[in-house]
């Protein structure tokens, strides 16, 4: 029964989500100059705090109604704390082994962003005919900036199922917290940001003159909001991928989708059905903040930040009691 | 006394899909239909019980082994003491912390060093590094694979990991420990080795569930037996007069 409610209330996100598109203004008016965030998305933002309120309120009565995995959300991070050095432990060994066999090494945590965002500067400079500056930032800064933070959100999503499928061995032998897989996950995805960005800032400086600013302050929010949202979804899709094998190829070509939805473009360039589809989609939302810190060096708006958080925080608590109510099965079905 | 391990009415219902895994279409299909018809099931897959009404309890300090034949339930029993699988109805509860070694080669990732798994093996049972480096010397002489402590585990013969397995299992002393037809990899020596430590951990207080194939083992370790077959509790007494009605059966 709980595991049908839990579809029936995403079910329910997913079509809210979709029906407040028609609540933005630039959807009537296309003339209407366009700010950051319209007064009419406040339905949609109370919406979702409604929905959220709700998931709070009931998931875990229902949670209790079973009758073996009884336990509260709380009770479970506590025990999900009480192993904290084993998530410690986990992470350090695959970080050593990660690059073993590489000639690169760690290098290529930054080579492939940079790469990509060379080839995607050069094929939109010279043949979709881009001037080859963003807002007065070169397209190639512009494009690295965004590759980098989409790639925490990219790697997260796309890694759930192949790490959870990959411990499969170890899970069905002896019991941890499942969710412990993930978090080692993330916590590598989250290592190779660092360097990703680290270098990210050297690059900006030495070439295009961007340097750090004051508003770097907010870029941990960012990255955790971009963790949460995409750990949402990561325990979603872990979970079903075990039950569902054509699940994974089916998410490589929507974060393919995402992806060009995404990074490639600015707001100012934009056409209006564009900035509707960059105003719903809350990775697009954190790419424009953390753009704004890296490359223009303004805040971020604060708006669309509580947005793209309130759906993470949603998510992250769907996602993690789908995955934890089901926790025991997984030796089942996979 | 107080009670260890306390399982109480526990059943297992296993759901036989004549092909596990769906499309995605089969998928959504079927989410739709169930969420929206909440009433009727949509087909009825065949069931198989592997446990039916299961109980008993382990006092502390006392060694129970589980015989039965193949497919009588035993590991689906074990897997669901230690928290692996869920009962379809029923609880357990178990007092302490334990350790479980459940079939051959345990959750070892396989390009880590031996001595990297100890590490990791021990968190995953509760135990913090500095917990196992006082433990080390003696899991590794226990284990006793010489420089392959340092080895990645993927270089291991079966009988090597069986052994280091074992030896992690057994010196972290918990007060439970359940294990699975563990001895039956190892060479006789080191079986010999292994049912003498579990002795003395069991004069120490330790409780122990056992499954295994091995009468020997079972009558020199455990004082009392419980009988499962087909998912049903046959006897749960004595080794010696479960052991006795056992091989009787067997034989017939």
């Amino acid at each position: 029964m709980t595991r049908h409610r839990i579809r029936l209330i995403l079910f329910i996100l997913i079509s809210t989500w979709i029906s407040t598109l028609w609540l933005e203004r630039s959807f009537f008016d296309e003339s209407a100059q366009w700010m950051a965030l319209s007064v009419r998305r406040v339905p949609l933002f109370a919406v979702t705090l409604l929905i959220y309120a709700a998931f709070i309120n009931n998931i875990p009565k229902k949670l209790r109604q079973q009758q073996y995995d009884s336990r509260s959300l709380l009770a479970h991070l506590t025990e999900l704390y009480s192993r904290r050095t084993l998530v410690q432990l986990w992470l350090g060994y695959r970080l050593e082994s990660r690059y073993a066999q590489t000639i690169l090494g760690i290098l290529w945590v930054i080579l492939l962003p940079l790469l990509t965002s060379l080839v995607l500067a050069f094929a939109f400079t010279q043949f979709v005919g881009y001037s080859g500056v963003v807002d007065n930032v070169p397209y190639v800064a512009f494009l690295l900036a965004g590759l980098s933070i989409f790639d925490v959100g990219h790697s997260i999503i796309l890694r759930a199922q192949e790490s959870l499928k990959g411990s499969m061995h170890i899970i069905s032998r002896v019991y941890f917290p499942r969710e412990i897989v993930l978090l080692v996950m993330v916590g590598e995805v989250l290592v190779d940001f660092c360097v990703t960005f680290v270098a990210m800032v050297v690059i900006n400086a030495l070439f295009f003159q961007i340097y750090p600013n004051i508003y770097y302050v907010f870029l941990p929010l960012i990255v955790l909001i971009m963790v949460a949202f995409s750990l949402g979804v990561a325990f979603i899709v872990a979970w079903y991928g075990l039950l569902i094998n054509d699940l994974q190829p089916l998410l490589t070509i929507i974060m393919q989708l995402l992806f060009y939805l995404t990074v490639l473009f600015s707001r100012s360039s934009a056409s209006s059905l564009a900035i509707i589809l960059l105003n719903v989609n809350p990775l697009a939302l954190l790419l424009e903040a953390f753009r704004d810190i890296v490359l223009f060096a303004r805040p971020p708006n604060g708006l669309n930040l509580a947005f793209a958080a309130c759906l993470a925080i949603t998510l992250l608590y769907v996602g993690y009691t789908l995955f934890k109510v089901n926790e025991n099965r997984f030796v089942e079905v996979a | 006394m107080s009670i260890a391990i306390d399982v109480k009415n526990v059943s297992k219902v296993f759901t036989l899909h004549r092909q596990r895994e769906m499309t995605l279409r089969q998928h959504f299909t079927q989410m739709l239909k169930q969420t929206f018809q909440t009433s009727q099931p949509i087909a009825t897959p065949q069931q198989f019980s592997a446990l039916q009404t299961v109980s008993f309890t382990v006092q502390q300090g006392e060694s129970v082994a589980i015989i039965g034949r193949n497919g009588a339930g035993k590991s689906t029993l074990m897997r669901i003491i230690s928290n692996i699988m869920r009962p379809t109805t029923g609880r357990v509860h178990i007092q302490g912390s334990y350790t479980s070694l459940l079939g051959i080669g345990t959750g070892f990732i396989n390009n880590m060093t031996g001595r990297k798994n100890i590490y990791l093996n021990a968190a995953i049972f509760g135990k913090s590094p500095t917990e196992v480096d006082v433990l080390m010397d003696d899991i590794v002489a226990f284990a006793d694979i010489g420089t392959f402590i340092d080895v990645p585990v993927k270089d291991y013969s079966s009988g090597m990991q069986a052994r280091l397995a074992f030896s992690i299992i057994i010196h972290l002393l918990t007060d439970i420990v359940l294990l699975d037809e563990v001895l039956s990899v190892g060479d006789t020596a080191f079986q010999e080795k292994c049912l003498q430590r579990m002795l003395n951990l069991k004069q120490e207080g330790r409780t122990f569930l056992f499954v295994s194939h091995s009468f020997a083992a079972i009558s020199l370790l455990c004082e009392r037996t419980i009988w499962l077959d087909n998912g049903l509790m046959m006897i749960d007494g004595d080794t010696d007069a479960v052991l006795a009605e056992y091989r009787q059966f067997m034989d017939n």
